[in-house]
Parts: structure tokens; C-alpha cells; sequence
């Protein structure tokens, strides 16, 4: 097994982590949003995510490929988690507060969506190059 | 650079354009909340002072702040405002006490005249940041209004006597209903069954209404003192103590 891409796995795995728990965790605090991030989803999620990615380094291609359509997958719904499907109820003091951020919530999503496709593609189109049968020498003595 | 690495070029390359609107949309969101939640606040208290909310984003913000009056669930007033704060700018906003008042249901105002009266407020605030995001903020409290009339003062100046039955007496009345400045009102007093005619004036701008009139009256002590007041088509009568 090739030790340079194991490292680079565990680095981009941990850079995942980093990005979907431990930076929102701190940026929610930092900021004081009044916003509770359920927590215990959220670094599943990201855990799930950073141990996808590290696969994705170790898995021989093309099936990195559907690792990392899977990863994109797992973001997506950590994104429609985090922003509640588009719609954020706060409650402040006595006021109900509503926040409508779908166009923030599909803007974020648009880019996995487009990673999952280009990554399944690519699955399908290097699997078909790498089971295609390559002619041998006997076949064509024979015919 | 064969085609698969372009397009996950142009993907990371929209991941990152994403992710910078995505943090202004996040930055412009919570300072709209701040200065909402301010706003909301402010006319929770019935503060009088303005609050300035600045745009800080690169989108056009709206804001609609309606106040809906119940009482016992029937709603007596409403009012509106709608500003409009262009990219980077700032606007004051304030809903002051007496806008709240003057919206009211005449009715509803000479109730409160004299009386106490329990209001239940509901406050919407409504902002859109372009398409990036919408806030929608609502609340409700329970307010006592009243008395409006914070002071009355009545003077009563003998002016001449006509003959042994007869005299004339000046009456001089000052009204101080703070709340009600600008107001316009239809009054008239009542002195010993004696009716002065229908005047119409308004509160001033401190809130402040005189009313003068030179009654005839029989001669004797004075027995009972009336003003009636009347806003739109509804009207109210209050005993003076003499």
C-alpha cells in the first residue's frame, strides 16, 4: 500500500473533520449565534465524511470514485441538517424568528450535486475501460 | 489537462465561489438579525429613540414592520412601514408611541381616555436580503394603555353678573393627553344643563388641548360639569368635579 496517499487521506480526512464540526462549532460560539447545532448529528456526519475521504485514498480506482460520490452524498445531507431544510426557527427572548435561507441551502448543495454526478461518470466510464477485454494474440490465431 | 480534471477543476472552483457567497450571505444574515432583534426590542419597550440599520450587504434589503392591535382578540388598530435600504446605506428606523395611538379605533381611544385598557401587541418584522434570505420576526405583549389624559385642569372665572338671576362665567379646561398630540377632536362642555356649541380643535404637538367657552348661567352655585369629547363619529362623556 502506497504510504504517501494513506498520509495524504488522513490529512484531507482531517481537514474534512475540521471543516464540518470543529470550524462551525467554534463559529457558532465565536459569533454567539443564538443557533443550536445538533451536535451529536453533525459529527457523525463529519466523522462519517473525513473516514470516507481517507477511503477514498486507499481504495484502488476506479471505486475511490464512488467513495467520493458517497462523501458528497453524506455532505449534502450535512448541509440540509445544518440549515434545517431551508427554514431556521429561533426563539429569541418572546419573539419567534424565521429565517428563510433556501437559496442559501440549494447554492451550497449545487456543488455536490455536481461532484456526485462527475464522480459517478467517471466511475462508469473507467470501469467499463478497465473490464473491456483486451483482444490476445491466440484469439486472432484462431480466427 | 484531460476533461475529468476541468471539471473537477470547476467544481472545487464553484465550491469556493459558493463558500465566499455563502459567508457574506451568513455575515449580511446576522447583522439583519442584530439590528432586527434591536428593532424588536425597541418597540417592545416603546422606546421613542430611532435605531439605524445599515445595510452591510451587496443586495438591496426591505424591511416590513407591522403593528397589530387586539384587544380580546379583536383587532382595534394596525400600523405599517415598509423601508427600503439600498446596498451599503443606512436608514433610521423608529416606531414611535403616538403612531401606535393614532392608529387605534376611536373608540378604542376615548376607552382609554379616562380608563386603563389591556392591549395585546403583536409586532411582525419582515426583511429580505434580495433572494439570499428572508427573516421573519414575531411577537406579542401585553400592554396597559391608559389613562391617556394625563392631567386635566379646569379654571372657572367669574366674568360679570347680568342681573340678580343671571351671571357669566368663562371656563377654561386644559387638557394634557401626551400621547395624543396632533389628534383631532369634537368637544363641547356642559355646565348646570347649559351646552356650549361643538368645537373642533386638536391636541398640539406636546399633547396639549384648550378648551375655552363663556357660559350663561343662573345665578347659585355651580352643580355639575360635563365635557364630551368625540373622535370620528364616536364620543364619550366625562363628569368634571367642579
Amino acid at each position: 500500500m502506497d504510504v504517501r496517499r494513506i498520509a495524504l487521506g488522513l490529512i484531507l480526512g482531517s481537514m474534512v473533520f475540521v471543516a464540518l464540526y470543529i470550524f462551525p462549532i467554534y463559529f457558532v460560539k465565536l459569533m454567539k449565534l443564538p443557533y443550536p447545532l445538533i451536535n451529536d448529528v453533525i459529527a457523525v456526519l463529519a466523522s462519517v465524511a473525513a473516514i470516507i475521504t481517507f477511503a477514498s485514498f486507499v481504495v484502488k480506482k476506479p471505486y475511490s470514485y464512488i467513495l467520493i460520490a458517497v462523501k458528497s452524498i453524506v455532505v449534502l445531507i450535512y448541509i440540509w441538517i445544518v440549515l434545517r431544510g431551508g427554514i431556521l426557527y429561533l426563539k429569541i427572548a418572546s419573539a419567534n424568528v424565521t429565517i428563510n435561507v433556501r437559496f442559501i441551502l440549494y447554492l451550497s448543495m449545487a456543488p455536490e450535486i455536481l461532484s456526485i454526478i462527475l464522480k459517478l461518470a467517471r466511475f462508469i466510464v473507467e470501469y467499463k475501460r478497465s473490464t473491456r477485454r483486451i483482444p490476445k494474440e491466440r484469439d486472432f490465431l484462431t480466427n | 489537462m484531460d476533461v475529468w480534471s476541468t471539471l473537477n477543476f470547476t467544481v472545487w472552483a464553484l465550491r469556493i465561489i459558493v463558500m465566499l457567497v455563502v459567508i457574506i450571505a451568513t455575515y449580511s444574515s446576522y447583522q439583519l438579525y442584530t439590528d432586527i432583534n434591536e428593532a424588536i426590542s425597541m418597540v417592545k419597550d416603546f422606546q421613542t429613540d430611532s435605531i439605524v440599520i445599515k445595510n452591510r450587504s451587496p443586495l438591496p434589503l426591505d424591511i416590513d414592520i407591522a403593528i397589530e392591535m387586539y384587544i380580546k382578540n379583536e383587532k382595534v388598530g394596525l400600523v405599517k412601514k415598509r423601508i427600503n435600504i439600498p446596498p451599503g446605506e443606512s436608514r433610521k428606523v423608529s416606531v414611535k408611541p403616538e403612531e401606535i395611538f393614532s392608529s387605534l379605533h376611536s373608540s378604542i381611544l376615548l376607552e382609554a381616555l379616562f380608563n386603563p385598557l389591556d392591549v395585546d401587541i403583536h409586532l411582525k418584522v419582515t426583511s429580505r436580503l434580495g433572494y439570499i434570505a428572508s427573516l421573519n420576526a414575531s411577537t406579542t405583549k401585553r400592554i396597559r394603555i391608559g389613562p391617556l389624559i394625563e392631567s386635566l385642569e379646569i379654571r372657572h372665572l367669574d366674568l360679570e353678573r347680568i342681573n340678580s338671576t343671571h351671571r357669566r362665567i368663562g371656563v377654561w379646561v386644559k387638557v394634557f393627553a401626551p400621547l395624543l398630540s396632533n389628534k383631532e377632536v369634537k368637544f363641547r362642555l356642559i355646565l348646570n344643563n347649559m351646552v356650549s356649541p361643538w368645537y373642533v380643535g386638536a391636541f398640539d404637538v406636546n399633547g396639549v388641548l384648550l378648551i375655552e367657552h363663556v357660559f350663561t348661567i343662573s345665578s347659585g352655585p355651580l352643580k355639575e360639569e360635563q365635557l364630551e369629547i368625540c373622535m370620528g363619529n364616536t364620543c364619550l362623556k366625562k363628569t368634571l368635579e367642579v
